[in-house]
């Protein structure tokens, strides 16, 4: 503590200055002025001082008091100016600007899409009343073949049906357009399975398809690396395993390393550190000879997956009947 | 297909656990579902023989029971089971024992009798009660002769064991038998030893031949088309007897997953299951002429199927009939009529191989499903099991002491010729893999799955074993390829491609633009099934509805012609949930009939119920209304630069009076309003819900593209008017007049204000128009407004006799 009045005055200028808020210069105002501040402490020594230099000492001192009480006074007046023309609550809610959201599967759907756009393919539609021939005869899955069971179908007429699978988008576009053929087509299929936590009579799926000149197996491998990269980020991998599809040879089912543990295995992947997401596979000859291409020039590959298990996957949702639910609780979390 | 691990053991030698097995069949394309291993879960129970049953002394629901334990001695139990009798084989558990559901088994005083332990129902086993007949399950197990007395029940009962549920795609009906599943395991073995696949691994018995018959029976078997049946076989057992099957054939039974029905049954069953061949027994005695004819049906036949219903025949079905009549649709069901019963003294097994295209189209048409049919779809071997299973029948027949013996067989077909070797190109193989393997690697890999091969230079002539009936072309012996090689060991790379921007339709743009504005405007996109109730869309007054012929429920027997019912349905959940309003939207396929024709729209409807925007400590909430919905349709088509009128017209579902027709230019787009009152109760809302449904196909025909305008860098000058005008003049109108008269330099016109009542007159309303003017190039002066707001106003007097109320500058 500056015990001069030189001292005092210098100690107590820098001080003010330095102070932030009200407080802060009620404390330096304690300090100097209270009872047992360093000015107090000043003015009771005046008694005590020589009586010749008493009477000079005792008016530098009460100068000193006078200064020291106006700089106070003058600094907390500029504080509180500077205070009051604002006093703001924030702990008071800001009003929340209404924001709509897309649905999850429009947003995998999107998300799936922009990949694919991104690889140079082309995003093909078809209808979801179709033609039995387009969705079983033209894929090489004739009447009283029993890969009719493994998609039990809604009919409308005899001969119209309501898509079980996107691949008729495939047949479509492959009538309509030579090779090369880069596409994939997205949208609502429809299969007659009860209603459960992972079957709904409804679902979304997206088909690819690419057709050229030497388009091979292991390109396939390499689109859906790309795909999954693109729609779960590049640590996960793609495995292929032998499965069936009437319109694919040889036909795949395709797994990805579990997004979930990072293939530690748990529930989701039964413990194996794979989820199968879909089927695909080389374009059976019997499809293009039926489109009407020269299979002896023309090749490629063909895949199918559903938009909800991507979801669900991606997101850890357990219950599929959940996406046509529309609860807003389940609805706003994406 | 369900099977135990101790059947496959029994078929094949091999080393795997079951979860290297599951992998190991997963990687060649066959699915173990699920795996369950079964424990002995029980501790000391022995097979026992009844030596000696009493009624017990005092407790008369009570029995004592003598048994015999072989070289452990002889005990006795009190028991309240009634299936007891002298001689019976029963599994007992002894003091210091424990029964699988947990009771510890220590002697115990019934009134004066001392019972030494207990004797066990499958329950306290904890046997598979799936694969148990009903005797098997009522009461005291018993066990079959040939049981050893004395020995521990896990020696005589197959407890320890893995059940494997087994999925196969329908290219893999080879893989459907236990005898598939250890080809398959053999494969596998041979492709880890780098040996060829060896058939003499397989332990099943394959007899080729019959044993001696005795010829004192008849039987004739014809077949009429060889394309549709290749061999038939029908093997005469007389002197049938009944009784129950050997301890022995019981347990197989049970490691087969076989639910035991009769001996017959139970045999037939065995060779499906067993070898992959479905078989059939008839009587004897009951087939016309002793004759067994394999042709198609003829016009008006019908059989009476064994499970009694009277099917008429589709002409042209494959049918195995006797001199008269079909007794049994091929492959698919045996006739009632024809069919064994208790008193069956001759029996006629049925072995054959039948057209999997006929067999399918039968058991779709008849709507029956069997087994037999499953696996005759999936193509069965039409080589080794049809020549080896009547030898393995005729074995059974003897070891169960079924019969006499075979004595006679008649069979019919000829040997299936070998199909011709097909020629693979090792270049169009590599092509299609994008691999690099050479003419030696095929042979190798083939090899492993018994199938033959010759290399001329770069090609290989390949001939298929006769249970791989899915190998018909080239693609299907290039996945043999990778099976082989694994499909994971094939190289992946990036194809190459010739460079083009992937594009979309301009449809799907829209789709994507319309929801960005409604996401943005504060809507949720719901996503709601396109199934509908008929019922409901009737009474909702829209035209009917594309009908599913094989609906799943009733709920779901139309697809929505609206998007309303959907968004109403998810409006309807989230009120029940609490929430005080629901605004959303929906874009998406609606569906129409036309006589016989479909047709699709892609929709865009927007449902507003209850609150709009929650009220914050700032600002009151905002109930949904009808100006807020015309509000939303607004700045929608605002963005997308689409012009549009919404005039009150009276539409479909919605309430007379508060409904409009939204259109741009001459193209209807859609309608907004009121949904009428009785249609939401009809779906479930009460309260007042605002609805309004465009055609995004009507619309996308009606998007201008944009260019740009110059725009006025001057100051606007505005003024703002308010006219009383009568009540039922619509504000519209007076803008249009506005429009009309206020010159090129009036940029817009906003209604400000609108309202009836208070201090104005009855049958009057006032309306306030604020305008704003602007040059492209000058500052306008104050003056010359004036003069176009008079002749606004002059215009407004005179036309709809408009009063001015203020102008403000």
């Amino acid at each position: 503590m500056p015990s001069t009045i030189d001292e005092i005055r210098t100690a107590l200028e820098k001080r003010l200055t330095a102070a932030r808020d009200v407080q802060d210069v009620r404390n330096a105002q304690i300090e100097y002025l209270g009872k047992k501040g360093a000015v107090t402490t000043l003015l009771k020594q005046i008694s005590g001082v020589a009586e010749d230099k008493r009477r000079q000492f005792g008016e530098q001192v009460n100068a000193l008091k006078q200064w020291a009480a106006q700089a106070v006074e003058q600094r907390l007046s500029d504080l509180s100016s500077a205070e009051c023309r604002y006093d703001i609550d924030f702990s008071l809610p800001g009003q929340l600007m209404p924001t709509g959201k897309k649905h999850i599967l429009t947003q995998v759907e999107e998300e799936v899409e922009s990949v694919f756009l991104s690889m140079g393919f082309d995003i093909e539609e078809g209808p979801e009343i179709e033609q039995e021939y387009y969705n079983f005869e033209a894929l090489n899955i004739p009447a009283d073949h029993p890969a009719r069971d493994m998609q039990d179908t809604f009919y409308l007429a005899p001969g119209m049906l309501l898509r079980t699978h996107t691949s008729p988008i495939q047949v479509r576009t492959m009538k309509r357009e030579h090779p090369p053929i880069r596409m994939i087509a997205t949208g609502r299929c429809y299969r007659r399975d009860a209603v459960d936590a992972s079957h709904t009579p409804m679902f979304t799926q997206v088909e690819g398809l690419v057709i050229d000149k030497g388009i091979t197996f292991a390109d396939l491998k390499g689109v859906l690396q790309e795909f999954v990269g693109g729609v779960f980020g590049s640590s996960i991998s793609v495995k292929l395993l032998p499965s069936f599809f009437p319109f694919v040879e040889p036909g795949a089912e395709t797994a990805i390393s579990c997004p979930i543990c990072g293939s530690k295995g748990c529930p989701t992947c039964k413990n194996s550190g794979w989820i199968e997401m879909g089927g695909s596979g080389m374009v059976h000859q019997n499809v293009l000879r039926e489109v009407g291409y020269d299979t002896s020039i023309y090749q490629g590959f063909a895949f199918g997956w559903g938009i909800e298990r991507i979801a669900m996957i991606k997101y850890g949702i357990r219950d599929i009947r959940m996406f046509y639910d529309n609860d807003l609780d389940f609805l706003s979390q994406f | 297909m369900r099977v135990k691990l101790s059947a496959l053991h029994a078929a094949i030698d091999f080393s795997y656990t079951p979860e290297e097995l599951a992998a190991k069949l997963g990687d060649v394309g066959i699915e173990i579902e699920s795996m369950e291993r079964a424990e002995v879960t029980f501790r000391d129970v022995f097979v026992a023989r009844v030596v000696h049953t009493a009624p017990h002394p005092t407790y008369h629901k009570l029995q004592r029971v003598d048994l015999d334990l072989g070289p452990r001695g002889t005990t006795s139990v009190c028991t309240a089971a009634t299936n007891v009798r002298e001689g019976d084989i029963i599994p007992v558990a002894i003091p210091g024992g424990r029964t699988a559901d947990g009771i510890d088994i220590a002697t115990r005083m019934f009134g004066p009798v001392e019972s030494f332990g207990m004797l066990c129902s499958w329950k306290e086993l904890g046997l598979d009660g799936d694969i148990l007949s009903s005797e098997e399950k009522d009461g005291i197990l018993h066990l079959g002769s040939g049981a050893i007395v004395g020995s521990p029940f896990q020696e005589a009962w197959p407890v320890e064991d893995t059940a494997f549920e087994i999925s196969v795609t329908p290219d893999r009906g080879d893989a459907l038998s236990v005898l598939g599943l250890a080809r398959w395991i053999e494969v596998l073995k041979a492709r880890e030893a780098d040996q060829p696949f060896d058939m003499g691994d397989i332990k099943l018995p394959l007899p080729s031949a019959l044993p001696h018959a005795r010829n004192d029976g008849d039987l004739t078997v014809t077949i009429e088309d060889q394309s549709l049946c290749s061999s038939y076989i029908g093997l005469l057992i007389q002197d049938v007897a009944s009784g129950l099957s050997s301890h022995a054939f019981r347990t197989q039974l049970y490691q087969l997953c076989i639910r035991p029905v009769s001996r017959i049954v139970d045999m037939t069953n065995l060779c499906l299951k067993q070898y992959g061949q479905p078989t059939h027994a008839f009587d004897y005695d009951r087939l016309q002429e002793h004759r067994i004819i394999v042709r198609t049906s003829l016009p008006g036949e019908t059989i009476v199927t064994l499970d009694g219903v009277l099917r008429p025949l589709e002409p042209g079905t494959l049918v195995i009939a006797d001199a008269a009549v079909p007794v049994a649709v091929a492959g698919v069901m045996g006739g009632l009529a024809s069919g064994v019963t208790a008193t069956t003294a001759r029996v006629v097994f049925e072995i054959a191989h039948f057209d999997p295209r006929a067999v399918a189209r039968a058991s779709r048409h008849l709507g029956i499903k069997t087994d037999a049919a499953y696996l005759y779809e999936r193509g069965t071997d039409p080589g080794l099991t049809v020549s080896a299973v009547p030898g393995v029948l005729s074995a059974l027949v003897r070891e169960q002491c079924l019969g006499s013996y075979v004595s006679r067989v008649a069979s019919a077909g000829i040997p299936v010729p070998a199909r011709p070797p097909l020629s693979l190109d090792l270049d169009r193989v590599n092509g299609y893999l994008g691999s690099d393997l050479d003419a030696k690697d095929i042979q190798r890999l083939f090899g492993y799955e018994g199938i033959a091969s010759r290399v001329t230079g770069t090609t290989l002539s390949v001939t298929p074993p006769s249970f791989r009936g899915d190998l018909t072309s080239w693609p299907e012996y290039v996945e043999e390829v990778v099976r082989m090689e694994g499909y994971n060991e094939f190289p992946s790379h990036a194809p190459t491609l010739v460079l083009r921007r992937g594009s979309e339709s301009p449809l799907k743009t829209l789709c994507k633009q319309l929801r960005q504005l409604l996401v943005g405007i504060g809507l949720v996109e719901s996503r709601t099934v396109s199934f509908v109730r008929e019922d409901t869309i009737t009474a909702m007054g829209l035209p009917a509805a594309p009908l599913l012929l094989n609906p799943l429920t009733v709920d779901w027997d139309a697809l929505r012609p609206t998007m309303a019912v959907g968004l109403a349905g998810a409006a309807v959940r989230n009120l029940s949930r609490g929430r005080d309003g629901f605004a959303s939207f929906e874009i998406g396929k609606t569906f129409s009939a036309h006589d016989q024709s479909f047709d699709e729209e892609t929709k865009l409807g927007v449902l507003l119920v209850g609150k709009w925007q929650d009220a914050n400590w700032t600002t009151p909430a905002v109930s949904a209304g009808i100006f807020v919905l015309k509000g939303i349709v607004e700045s929608v088509l605002r963005d997308l630069h689409v012009p549009c009128d919404v005039v009150s017209s009276n539409c479909a579902l919605l309430e007379t009076g508060a409904s409009a027709l939204v259109s741009s230019e001459t193209t209807t787009l859609g309608t907004l309003g009121i949904l009428r009152h009785d249609v939401g109760a009809l779906l479930g809302l009460e309260r007042d819900t605002f609805y309004a449904e465009l055609s995004v196909d009507a619309l996308l025909k009606n998007i201008p593209t944009v260019s740009f305008k110059e725009f006025s860098k001057f100051p606007s000058i505005r003024r703002d008017i308010a006219v009383l005008v009568d009540e039922y003049v619509a504000a519209g109108q007076l803008q249009a007049i506005i429009a009309e008269n206020g010159g090129p330099l009036l940029k817009t016109i906003v209604v400000f204000d609108s309202f009836q009542g208070g201090s104005l007159p009855t049958g009057k309303k006032s309306v306030g128009f604020s305008m704003e003017f602007a040059s492209p190039d000058r500052t306008l002066l104050g003056e010359e407004v004036d003069v176009l707001v008079s002749s606004v106003e002059d215009a407004l007097a005179i036309r709809v006799g408009g009063i001015l109320r203020r102008t403000r500058a």
